[in-house]
C-alpha cells in the first residue's frame, strides 16, 4: 500500500543506506535504520541495507589508499625525461597540486605539497565512491573524517613548533598585545582546538547528506507506490551534483589545511613582507 | 506530550532558518564575485575559486544544522508508537494534549 510505505519512510530517520544502490534497483523499500547519524555505525537494528559496518568503510578506505599507491608505482615505471602517456598524466596531477599549494601558502609551500596533495586526492577519491554503484563512501562516516581532521591538526601543530620554536609557538596564542592575553588566550585556544572538528563535520555532513539524497531518490518510485518504475535512474542528475560536491569538499579541506599551515608560520611571511616596503622607503630616502 | 511537540517544532524550524540565512549570505558572496568579474574579466579564474570557497564555507554552516537535525530526529518517537499511546489511553492522552 503506497500510503503505508510513505508513512513508514516519514516516521523514521531517513538513514537508509544500501550497498548497491544502483540506478533504480528494486528492493529499495528497506526498513529504515532507527538510528541517528552519529550512532549506529555497527549496522544494528536493521537487517537489510543498514548503515554499513565500520569495518566495511575501513576496507573501502584502505582500498582507495592501495589504488593510489598502485597508481603512483605505475607512473614511476620507465621514467623518461620527456613524459608521455601515463607519466604525463601523473606529472600533470602532481604539478597542479604543487601550484595549488604554493599559490596559497607562498614561497615555502613546496615542502607541504606531499601532505596537502595526498589529502586532496584521497578525500576526492573517497567522496567519489558514493557515486560508484555498489560502494559506500568512507567519508560519510564521522570516524573517517575525524581521523583526517586529527591528522591535519597534529601536523599543523608540529609544523608550528618546528618553524617557530616552542616559545614562539606558545607566544602565538597570546595575541598581539600581552595586556589583553587573558581575554585573547581562551579564544585562540578554542579556535585552535575546534579546527579538526569543523573540518571533520563539514566533510561528513556534506558527503553524508549527498548519500541520503541519493538514497531517498533511488527509492522514491517505490515509496510513492509506483514500483513498476523502479528501473528508472532518477537519481542520476543528483549523482552529477554529488561529483561536484565531492570535488569542492576535497578542495575546501585542502585549502583549509594550507591556510592553517600558512597561519602557523605567518611570522616569517610577516617579516619578509614588512621588510620590503620599509627597505624601499629607506633606499629612496638615503639614495636620493 | 508537550516535550515531543516542542521537539518536533524545533526540528521543523531548525534547518529552514539556517537555510534562510545561508541563502542571504551566499547571495551576497556571489553578487560581489560577479561584480568583480564584470569589472575585471581577466581575473575571472581567481574570483571564481574564491567564490566557490566562500559558498562552501557558508554551506557548511547549514550542514552543521542538518547534523543537529539528524541527532534530534533520533530522539523523536515513531508515529506508530504515538498512535498506539493515543489509542490505548485516550483520556490520559487527550488530557496531556491540553
Amino acid at each position: 500500500m503506497p500510503q503505508s510505505a510513505l508513512h513508514n519512510l516519514r516516521s523514521q530517520t531517513p538513514i537508509l543506506l544500501a550497498q548497491g544502490e544502483t540506478g533504480g534497483a528494486p528492493g529499495t523499500e528497506r526498513p529504515v535504520a532507527e538510528t541517528t547519524a552519529a550512532e549506529g555505525h555497527g549496522g544494528e537494528k536493521n537487517d537489510v541495507g543498514a548503515v554499513p559496518d565500520a569495518a566495511l568503510l575501513f576496507t573501502n578506505a584502505v582500498m582507495i589508499a592501495l589504488i593510489m599507491v598502485a597508481f603512483a608505482l605505475a607512473a614511476r615505471r620507465k621514467l623518461e625525461a620527456v613524459p608521455k602517456g601515463f607519466q604525463n598524466f601523473a606529472e600533470w596531477i602532481a604539478e597542479s597540486l604543487n601550484r595549488f599549494t604554493v599559490g596559497i601558502i607562498g614561497e615555502g609551500g613546496e615542502k607541504y605539497t606531499p601532505l596537502v596533495g595526498t589529502i586532496f586526492l584521497y578525500i576526492f577519491l573517497m567522496n567519489m565512491l558514493s557515486v560508484v554503484p555498489g560502494f559506500h563512501a568512507p567519508t560519510a562516516n564521522l570516524s573517517t573524517t575525524l581521523a583526517l581532521g586529527v591528522v591535519v591538526f597534529v601536523y599543523v601543530q608540529y609544523q608550528g613548533i618546528r618553524n617557530n620554536g616552542l616559545g614562539g609557538y606558545l607566544k602565538h596564542f597570546v595575541g598581539p598585545m600581552p595586556a589583553l592575553s587573558p581575554l585573547i588566550m581562551p579564544v585562540e585556544l578554542i579556535s585552535e582546538f575546534i579546527k579538526p572538528f569543523t573540518l571533520a563535520v563539514r566533510l561528513f555532513g556534506n558527503i553524508f547528506g549527498e548519500d541520503v539524497i541519493l538514497l531517498v531518490l533511488a527509492g522514491l518510485t517505490t515509496t510513492m507506490g509506483m514500483s513498476y518504475l523502479s528501473w528508472l535512474p532518477i537519481q542520476f542528475p543528483v549523482m552529477l551534483l554529488a561529483t561536484l560536491t565531492a570535488f569542492v569538499q576535497a578542495m575546501v579541506f585542502a585549502i583549509l589545511t594550507c591556510i592553517y599551515l600558512s597561519l602557523m608560520s605567518h611570522h616569517e611571511h610577516g617579516e619578509h613582507g614588512e621588510e620590503g616596503p620599509i627597505d624601499d622607503a629607506h633606499s629612496h630616502a638615503t639614495g636620493h | 506530550m508537550t516535550y515531543f511537540m516542542a521537539l518536533a517544532l524545533a526540528l521543523g524550524f531548525g534547518v529552514p532558518v539556517a537555510v534562510l540565512s545561508a541563502a542571504l549570505g551566499q547571495g551576497k558572496a556571489a553578487a560581489a564575485a560577479l561584480e568583480g568579474m564584470a569589472r575585471q574579466p581577466e581575473q575571472t579564474g581567481k574570483l571564481q575559486t574564491a567564490m566557490i570557497l566562500a559558498l562552501a564555507f557558508i554551506e557548511s554552516l547549514v550542514i552543521f544544522t542538518l547534523l543537529v537535525f539528524f541527532l534530534l530526529n533520533g530522539k523523536l518517537p515513531e508515529t506508530s508508537a504515538i498512535l498506539e499511546v493515543l489509542k490505548s489511553a485516550p483520556a490520559a492522552a487527550a488530557g496531556g494534549l491540553r
